[in-house]
């Protein structure tokens, strides 16, 4: 369990994606560029520049089978990129994703061959490459979205979608695309699902808007986090909608490894794993908290002069020092000094390792081991 | 110039559906709902004077009046959610706020803030005081859960 | 007089500390702008219900909260006319100033002196735990900078009457 690898970019890295062997990253430094980084040795070197955005890439989603990127961003467009190998450029195509408020967030779905595109236009652009006109088309799944989309999530079958945002409800709806998909097995979401058929509604108790969804790996139960720091797990079949509150901040981005284990993380700056015991979800620990104190500990030997600074500093102040998150070096005890963005499962499908990049510039990969 | 002013996006059909849809309706009539405060105003009463805290807390937040055209029932228990903290002693705060439910800590909180708000009526003294003991059990999660819940007191 | 003190700011701490939970967010109101929701105002949802923590009805913070913005407003203790003036006269001199302030607002919220606007754009740029840190070191020290500027004024004024007098003795 801990960090497997860990490095800090210059900027805010607000959206980031590995490439399936994670021999590449693409990361978003918090403006309309994307850049890919290539590994060499434990260092990210620059490669490419994806400079096709007017306004903040909001989202990128590396396809590990198809090594198309889509990039989506807040001047309401996407974009496919495909590496041209002679040339060993990254060429775009754009999307015509027909809709008038920024897009914000991208996720192909299992199979590639389809992407949704969430939207501040209250839709969700579901896109499949058109061979007639041999370009990305759309269709919108707008019923009954009522505001801005934050998040949507794939189900494994590649059919249904999940989506939730400010309008506070997760919901489940069909994204079949007629020849381009097989017709679905009937799940415990439904039996025929025509486009745009809801197949759930959910909320939580204390509302809040909904900042990531995600799909359990049996398809069977859908997630997700909400602005009242507490995750929802609702499960059709069996009719359960169970909510977990917290004690720390919002999550904002979450990720559904395996069947027994949820990671969440966003405003606390460390990753939280949840685990299950058929029932109810439960909070076991932070990642990376045991790893910093060893490394805190390794890098201050004279902590008793941190602990004398702390004393006086209650002293004076006249307040406890647990008033104040932070350290008496204004370091957090996280590995993320500020919030995590994004959280991301390994490309290849290993069910322990995942990813998180943070506004304070770090990009981590994490074993969750237990 | 007076069209200069006018916000055309409130007179959408569907900002006046989103703005119904984040006020909380409750299903029950204004009579009922005062008519409920004052039924539990009577064993939560009898509680404090056996210094029970923790039992007259869990009745007091149960169920609490919420949603628009609820003001005059909301002030009744407010004030007898008041009642109880200032009857509680100072060093049994950390107990009570340990020994009380989940809900009733996040509830107990919205109507902490809801005291804070009016340091006319209410003593914020105390209120801080109970206010530093439940976000030491609850964590800022609590804090959130008040900001983001629309269900307000 | 402390011991109210201490638990005020502390609980404006971890208000504020729940508040600044930003992400950023476009106007799904006007396409390609992205606006501070709080300031907006005309998308509800993005809204959270405003919380008030006062110490007492003189000493107040209020502290409204979006997706994207959060608007801290404050009121200054003034317990008579001379900390009424100077509380005034010191919140203009900063306000003139606010760009150097990057977080004040240039105009207070009614009912109050002073109000700061963090932005998700801030919270980008700076640790969070260190703005929310500044607002509190701000309400301490602004406490004392006024009952300071009211004592030198005192003394100033026996001083300017003692040398006045001194000519008829």
């Amino acid at each position: 369990m801990g960090i497997l690898d860990e490095y800090n970019f210059p900027f805010c890295v607000t959206a980031h994606s590995f490439n399936r062997d994670k021999s590449q990253v693409a990361v978003c430094p918090n403006s309309n560029e994307v850049h890919i980084y290539t590994r060499s040795g434990a260092q990210w070197v620059a490669a490419h520049v994806l400079k096709e955005h007017d306004l903040l890439v909001t989202s990128i989603d590396w396809a590990p089978q198809t090594n198309r990127i889509v990039t989506c961003s807040q001047d309401k467009n996407a974009y496919v990129w495909t590496y041209d190998e002679p040339s060993g450029t990254w060429k775009p195509t754009l999307v015509h994703l027909r809709i008038h408020r920024a897009a914000t967030q991208a996720k192909w779905s299992p199979l590639e061959n389809k992407f949704a595109v969430a939207s501040g236009d209250k839709c969700v652009s579901v896109c499949y490459f058109g061979e007639d006109n041999d370009w990305w088309v759309s269709k919108h799944l707008k019923r009954p979205i009522a505001s801005t989309v934050l998040c949507v999530a794939w189900h494994p079958n590649n059919v249904l979608l999940a989506c939730g945002g400010t309008d506070m409800k997760a919901r489940v709806l069909s994204a079949y695309v007629k020849g381009v998909d097989e017709k679905p097995a009937p799940t415990s979401w439904g039996e025929r699902l025509p486009f745009n058929t809801l197949c759930g509604e959910f909320e939580s108790p204390a509302g809040g808007w909904i900042h990531s969804v995600a799909f359990s790996p049996d398809g069977e139960s859908v997630a997700f986090v909400t602005h009242d720091s507490s995750l929802t797990v609702a499960t059709p079949a069996t009719g359960s909608v169970v909510s977990t509150r917290t004690q720390g901040l919002p999550f904002v981005s979450l990720v559904w490894p395996d069947q027994h284990t949820i990671v969440a993380a966003g405003h606390d700056c460390s990753p939280v794993v949840f685990t299950t015991d058929g029932a109810s979800w439960r909070m076991v620990k932070r990642l990376g908290e045991d790893d910093m104190q060893r490394r805190s500990a390794t890098a201050s030997p004279s902590n008793s002069n941190s602990a004398f600074n702390l004393f006086r500093q209650m002293d004076s102040r006249n307040q406890p020092a647990k008033a104040s998150s932070s350290a008496s070096d204004g370091q957090l005890k996280s590995v993320h000094q500020n919030t995590i963005t994004q959280i991301h499962p390994d490309p290849a499908g290993v069910p322990t390792e995942i990813s998180t990049s943070g506004l304070d510039g770090k990009l981590v990969q994490w074993s969750v081991r237990a | 110039m007076a069209h200069r002013k006018l916000v055309i996006d409130n007179l959408d059909a569907e900002h006046q559906q989103m703005t119904e849809q984040m006020q909380y309706v409750s299903t029950k009539s204004t009579e009922e709902v005062v008519a409920q405060v004052d039924q539990k105003a009577a064993a939560v009463r009898a509680a404090i004077t056996r210094g029970n805290s923790i039992e007259a807390l869990e009745r007091a937040l149960a169920d609490p009046p919420y949603g628009r055209g609820m003001e005059a029932a909301q002030a009744a228990n407010a004030q007898l959610v008041s009642e109880i903290l200032m009857a509680t002693r100072t060093q049994d705060i950390a107990s009570v706020v340990s020994n009380i439910s989940e809900d009733a800590r996040d509830v107990l909180l919205k109507y902490i803030y809801h005291g804070l708000a009016r340091p006319a009526e209410f003593n914020c003294g105390v209120l801080l005081s109970w206010h530093e003991r439940v976000t030491e059990s609850g964590g800022l999660g609590s804090i959130v859960r008040v900001m983001s819940d629309r269900r307000t007191v | 007089m402390s011991n109210t003190l201490r638990p005020y700011l502390n609980a404006v701490r971890s208000t504020l500390t729940a508040a600044m939970c930003l992400e950023n967010f476009a106007s799904q109101i006007v396409e390609k702008h992205n606006v501070p929701e709080v300031e907006a105002g005309n998308t509800k949802e993005v809204l959270l219900n405003p919380l008030i923590v006062s110490r007492n009805e003189n000493e107040q913070v209020l502290i409204e909260s979006s997706i994207n913005s959060v608007r801290v407003s404050i009121r200054i203790k003034q317990a008579d006319d001379i900390e009424r003036i100077l509380a005034h006269k010191f919140t203009r001199f900063l306000m003139m100033r606010a760009e150097n302030f990057v977080i004040l607002r240039r105009v207070p919220i009614k009912g109050y002196d002073i109000s700061f606007l963090v932005t998700n754009f801030h919270t980008e740029q700076m640790f969070k735990h260190k703005l929310v840190d500044f607002i509190i070191e701000f309400m301490e020290e602004v406490d004392k900078e006024i009952s300071e500027m009211k004592l030198s004024i005192n003394a100033r004024a026996r001083i300017v009457a003692e040398s006045y007098l001194s000519q008829f003795v």
